[in-house]
Order: C-alpha cells, then structure tokens, then sequence
C-alpha cells in the first residue's frame, strides 16, 4: 500500500509541486494544510505516515508544529522544507526531531531519497 | 605558551568577527525578526569570548559573555528587539573595537565601562520571562562536557575516531554534520569533534570533519548510523588504542588540518575615538591565497598561507628592481650580436614578466576590506544627521592593490561623509520635493583595463550651481563676463579648487565642497583622478579613477636638453610633432592647434629649468598631450623616446613635498630619471 504523506506549506504552489513530485515517486498525498495550526490538526485526523514540513509559516512555525507532533506522536516521521540559507533553522527543527530535510527549489529525486530515507525503519 | 606569538592572529580574526558583528547588527536592525543574523551574532561572540579567554583578555571575555546572553535571549525570543537594544550592541561593539585596538596597539588593555556591562544585565532583566528564559536553545550532541579519551579507556571502552566526509555538493553540511551526530549518539558516546560542534553546525568545515566516539558497537554499525544520512559521502573508522594518544584530549586543539578561511584584515577595526595612533598597519598580516584572493563567502577554505605585509611590499621592491635590470639587459641584448643571449634573454623576459604579474596579483585584494565597514558608518552618521539612507554597493568583488586601497579609504570616507552631509536632504525636504523619504546612495566599484573607477552617487540636492557662481565673482574668482557664461560645468571645477572650496561662507552658501580640492590632490597623489557630475535636485556623482597598482607604472620617457624624464602613461594622451610656424601665441600663452582645438602649451624644459632646455625657439618640436580630470595641457619636449614600464621609488627626506615630481625610476642604463607628476606639475 502506498505511503500516506501530509504537505504542510503556506504557498500553494509549494505544495502542488510537492504533490506532483511526491504522486510521481508512488507516494500517496492524503492532505494538504497552509500553516502550522492546520498541520497539528490534520496530523491528528489523517495519521500520515510522513508530513513535509516548510519551515517559515504564518501563525505557528513548522519548528514549533514539529514539537507539537512529536510530542503527541513520538513516532512521527518529519521531513522539514526549507529555503537556502535557513540552516540553523534546520537544525533547530532536526534538534527536535525532525528526520531529514529538503531544500527549495525541489529537485524531484532529492525529496523521493529524502522520503524514502525517513521512512525506513 | 607564548600567547605573544598569537597576538597578530588574535588580532586579525577578532576584527573579523568584530566586522560580523557590525553586519550582523545591521541586519538586525533592518529586520528586526532577522534570526539568522540573531545565529550569526551570537556564533560570533561566541567564538571572540573563546579566543580572549585563551589570550587572558577578561574585558573582552566578559563582555563578549554578557553580549552572548543577551542574543540568546533575543535567540529564544524572550527578549524583544527594539532600537535601544540594537544601539545598545552597536556600543557594545565599538567597545570591543576599542580594546582590540588596544591590543594591536601593544597598550595595556583598559577595563570595561562597567556602565556598558550594566545596561547589558538590565536588558536582560527587565525582559526576562519567568519560565521561558533559561531555555538553553541547543544542547548539542558532543557539546556535553566530553570525557577524555583516558576515561573512557579506563572505563573499558572501544575509542574510534570517525572521519566523515559530506558531499561537495552538499548545501546545509551543518545540518548534515548534527544528523550524523544525533545517529551516532545513539550507538556511541561522543568524546569529542573536530571541527568544534559549533563550527559543524554553522557548517564552516571544508566537506571533512573528525568525531571520537566511545562504543560497545563495532566499527560497521557506527559506519551504518552515519552513512543513513543523506549526503554523507563516506565515513572512514579507526579504532584507537589506548597508549599514547595522539589526538589531543578534551577541547579542539591547534590542529594541524584545521582549514585557514579566508580573512580578512586589510581594515583594522573602525577606530573608536580617542584611541591612540595604533599604527595597526604595522601589524598586519595579509593572505597568500592559492587562486589569487576570492571573494569570502560560501566556497570552502582554500589552502592559503599568512605573509606578513612588509614582506610582500619587500617582495614588491625586488620585482621592481628585477624590472629594472630586465630592461636593462635587453638593451644590452639589442646591441649585441649573440644570438643565445637574444634566446636566453626573451625566456628571462618572459618569466619576469609572469613573476611581476603573480607579486601585484598577490597583493591584490577586493575593494570590499574597505567597503565593508561603510554600511556601519552610514548607518551612524545618517542617524547623527536625522536622515533616512540606504546604502547601496556594487562591485566589492574588483579587486585592487592593497596598499592603494588604503590610500583611497579616507578620500571616500570624506566623499560620503559629504554626500550624506551635504547631499542627502532631510526626509522632510525630500517629501516636498516628491522624492522618497530615504535618501539613496550607491557606491560601485568596476574595473575598466588598467583602472579602477570607484562611484560615489546620491540622489541628493546637487551642487547649486547659481550659489557657487554668486561666491565666485564676489570673491572676486570671476569677472563678470566670464560669470554670464557660468555653467554646472564651472561650478564643479570651483569647488575642487584650492582655497575657495574650503572658504567657510561659501561652504555655508553652497551647502558643498568642503575639502574636495583636499580629496583631489590625495586621489592625485597616487596617479589617480576625480571627475565629479551634478545636477540640481536630482545629485551628485563622483568618479574616482584608480591606478591597478601604485608601485610599478607605465610611463612614456621623454628627452629634454640633457635630462630624461618619465611621465606616466595614464597622464597622457598622445605626442604630436610641429613645426615652428604651428606655434602661436593668444593672450600671453603659447598655444598650438589640435583638431582645430587651442591647446595651450608648456615649454618643459623651461618649467623645469632643465639645463640645456628649450632655448628660444626650437626647430620642429614634438607637443606631449598630458591631461588631469579637468585639464589638458601640451608638454613641449625636445624628443619622446618611447615607453617602457618603471618602478617608481618614492622620493625620500628634504624632496618629499618637491611639486611637480612623483618620484624617481632607475633606467636600464644604470640612470635616475625623475617621474614627472602631471597634477601638480600643470
């Protein structure tokens, strides 16, 4: 069965072209949500195996949405999108948890070895 | 330990991360939200705490400390920014500036304004939230205070050092260094990281790094947990034994792998006030980089090697002399009639010429060692003068020589101080005048063959040119038809001229030009120029034109009567041959046609008093056209022998302040021959 993936990033365009290249790799994109509030929610609601994270978002960030997963799913599998030049972000949100991250613009192997990679056991 | 020894390094980094700190800052202020500068700021502190610790610098160490708590406060959010605590860091900078300074001064260090370290404290106070505040951000793996490795043999345990690799194309190598880390951890107790783990996570590591590691696990699993991570090229595991330990115990010690960055030090510190003449020039050291020098930024450290900077102006010296003698010898080459001195000769030429070419490629560095603290400068001095500015640059990559750089550094200062001074309106005025509340101000750098030109431009007022010309004619630089005639043109050659510029009323009237003509002559000096464009309301612009390199030139050698004189290529535009019928005489100034131009002519030989020079009238004569930034005159000579590269050596003790000459070159032949200076000369 395919993988079942939650894209969390505030700009639609982000996450069309996530979804495309996620669909593309066999991947299932169950859900979509625009900021770190909705990610918490449908987190909940959706139990993806895996949630794309962007990092910078409006109301709460990916880094803090990332704390609120783990906390209430130690098991969460996390991969953190980011900008270039975001790294002590990064490793802000890979100190708390997050398995692996990707950086924009999306090159399509890159995010499927990413994905692959985070979700092995 | 002799600490002395590290006292130039200490120096030269500590104003590194002090310039850092300026720009960090400044990104602050600009985005208040800015984290990354937040990260930069503190990794800076960070790392000045850690080298005046070392060095028993306390000042330094205690006020770096304070600084760090300050920025991990902002760091974990529970201290707002706000502009008093960004001028508060500002202070906090200058002051370190200031016991640097010291420091490459030889002086005793001074203490801190306790003041200063107060005001820190209460910052920090007045913000704190209870509950939120002692959040240590990141407690890094192998940051934990690491065991020795004697401890952990003596507590039975297997030691490994791990030698990673990440791949070269690899964007956030930090981030891949602490993933590795955090795998590690889980099969290993990490000793201890070579780079440090806070240089692995900002990333500044070439693609390598070491960690020792303490395990039950064998070498294969502790390969496995790091290999998971993307990116990570390979991963090399030794086991160590437990006699003698070669790799230093406990914190990161002077390694020998360590990658030299590439620094930068041309500029000490912004001088704070009062500070005695540190001479800091003395003390620098300049940088031999591989590849000639590159502009700093992401690529990875390339070997490079410190050199004194006496050593390359020494260096510098005996190229010229080389030069000297390698013309010298291809005359002698000329003359004779052997043909493997001709052979050997044109090979020795040619390296000659490569070794000359690799020594100034050496000293050259990027205009950004003086650019890079103007943006600080501005910023404080638009604040003083309740303006609104942004400062644009272009062009920090152009690279010159680096003494020259020096030299120009203060002309520009004074360049922009004026523009912001005079130039820039005050954001009220400018709304008035429709224009947006902050002021622009561009400062771009280019290269145009042998030259450096150097803008300075604001969208400011402009020189009022109507003021200038009411000052002139009633200073009585102008008679009244010439001043019906007056244009922005004359208005910019006025206020370049010595003495009117700088007289006070007009200074006020004007509202510009003080101390341009002192700007003029220094730009001069080094065979450079300055044009200046303006028009009213809408700017001014400044041209700075550079010389490549002060030390060797080329020059066009002239014959008058008995003398050869050298005059620099740069100053001259062509020779013309007349006959004695072309020499005319209007308004008691000999003048010849070029192009159906009137162009006044010099008799150099009588300028000169050269013995022998032109007598009455001579046969046909040959007319040099020399030109500065707003002159053009003709130097009559007797002959233009050619032209040929010198090596200027610097006139010394009573002639220093002869006008006219810029110094004197050896000729192949063993002569001295004085380099005219056109400037000063015309």
């Amino acid at each position: 069965m395919a993988k079942r993936i939650l894209v969390v990033d505030d700009a639609a365009f982000m996450r069309a072209t996530l979804k495309n290249i996620l669909t593309g790799g066999g991947f299932e994109v169950v859900g979509e949500a625009r900021n770190g509030t909705e990610a918490v929610e449908m987190y909940r609601s959706l139990k993806p195996d895996l949630v794309t994270m962007d990092i910078v978002m409006p109301e709460i960030s990916g880094i803090d949405a990332v704390r609120t997963i783990l906390s209430e799913d130690p098991g969460a599998t996390v991969v953190m999108c980011s900008a270039m030049g975001q790294q002590a972000l990064v490793i802000e949100a890979i100190q708390a948890g997050a398995k692996d991250f990707v950086i924009k613009p999306f090159q399509a192997a890159r995010v499927l070895e990413a994905v692959q990679r985070a979700l092995e056991p | 330990m002799d600490l002395n020894e590290y006292r130039d390094i200490f120096i030269s980094e500590a104003q590194e991360h002090l310039q850092q700190l300026n720009e960090g800052t400044l990104r602050l202020e600009k985005d208040h939200r800015d984290l990354e500068a937040v990260h930069s700021l503190f990794r800076a502190s960070h790392t000045l705490k850690g080298m005046a610790a070392t060095m028993g610098f306390d000042g330094i160490t205690e006020l770096t400390h304070q600084m760090e708590s300050v920025l991990d406060a902002i760091r974990s959010e529970s201290l707002p920014v706000t502009r008093p605590l960004i001028d508060l860091l500002f202070a906090c900078i200058d002051q370190l500036g200031n016991q640097i300074g010291q420091v490459a001064g030889g002086s005793q260090v001074p203490e801190i304004p306790a003041d200063l370290i107060v005001r820190l404290k209460r910052g920090m106070e007045s913000s704190q939230e209870p509950g939120e505040a002692a959040a240590e951000p990141v407690p890094a793996p192998g940051a934990a205070p690491g065991k020795s490795l004697e401890e952990a043999w003596s507590q039975g345990k297997r030691v490994f050092r791990l030698a990673l690799e990440v791949e070269k194309s690899c964007t956030f190598r930090g981030v891949r260094a602490v993933m590795a880390l955090r795998n590690l951890e889980k099969v290993a107790e990490i000793l201890k990281t070579e780079p440090g783990v806070s240089r692995l996570e900002a990333g500044s590591f070439d693609f390598r790094f070491d960690v020792w590691v303490a395990s039950q696990e064998g070498p294969e699993e502790l390969r496995r947990a790091c290999m998971k991570v993307m990116e990570i090229a390979d991963c090399g595991v030794e086991a160590l034994e437990a006699s003698p330990a070669p790799a230093p115990a406990g914190g990161p010690g002077p390694a020998s792998r360590e990658p030299v960055t590439p620094e930068d030090e041309i500029m000490p510190a912004p001088p704070a006030m009062g500070t005695p003449a540190a001479a800091p020039a003395k003390e620098e050291a300049a940088e031999l980089l591989d590849e000639g020098t590159s502009s700093p930024g992401a690529a990875p450290a390339k070997q490079s090697v410190r050199v004194h900077v006496d050593r390359l102006d020494a260096m510098m010296n005996l190229v010229g002399e080389l030069v000297t003698q390698k013309i010298r010898l291809g005359q002698i080459g000329k003359s004779s009639n052997l043909k493997e001195l001709k052979d050997s000769l044109s090979q020795l030429e040619r390296v000659v010429d490569e070794l000359q070419d690799e020594v100034m490629s050496v000293r050259m560095v990027p205009v950004d060692h003086i650019f890079n603290r103007f943006p600080r400068m501005v910023r404080d001095l638009a604040r003083d003068l309740g303006k609104e500015v942004e400062l644009r640059m272009e062009g920090k990559e152009i690279e010159c020589d680096r003494t020259l750089l020096e030299e120009v550094s203060e002309p520009l200062v004074h360049l922009l101080r004026n523009a912001l001074d005079h130039g820039i309106e005050s954001p009220a005025e400018r709304r008035a005048q429709g224009k947006p509340a902050a002021g622009l101000l561009r400062l771009m750098a280019s290269r145009e063959k042998n030259q450096v030109l150097i803008e300075i431009r604001d969208d400011g007022r402009g020189i009022d040119s109507e003021k200038v010309r009411q000052s002139a004619l009633a200073k009585g630089y102008l008679s009244q038809t010439e001043a019906s005639m007056f244009g922005e043109a004359d208005a910019v050659r006025f206020i370049l001229m010595p003495g009117f510029s700088t007289a006070e009323k007009v200074t006020s009237l004007s509202g510009r030009g003080v101390g341009l003509d002192v700007v003029k002559t220094k730009v001069e000096s080094f065979g450079g120029g300055l044009k200046i464009e303006s028009r009213k309301g809408q700017g001014t612009a400044f041209h700075l034109r550079l010389p490549l390199t002060l030390a060797i030139i080329q020059a066009l050698m002239v014959r008058v009567g008995g003398e050869i004189y050298a005059v620099p290529v740069a100053n001259t535009v062509e020779a013309v041959e007349y006959g004695p019928a072309d020499l005319r005489v209007m308004q008691n100034q000999e003048v010849v046609l070029l192009r159906e131009q009137v162009l006044p002519v010099l008799r150099l030989g009588a300028l000169l008093e050269t013995p022998g020079g032109q007598g009455p009238l001579p046969g046909t004569f040959t007319v040099l056209v020399a030109e500065t930034a707003d002159r053009r005159v003709g130097l009559m000579v007797d002959e233009v022998i050619g032209q040929q590269e010198i090596a200027i050596k610097n006139l010394g003790g009573l002639l220093k302040g002869v006008r006219g000459f810029g110094g004197v070159t050896v000729l192949g032949d063993g002569r001295i021959a004085l380099i005219l200076d056109i400037p000063s000369l015309i």
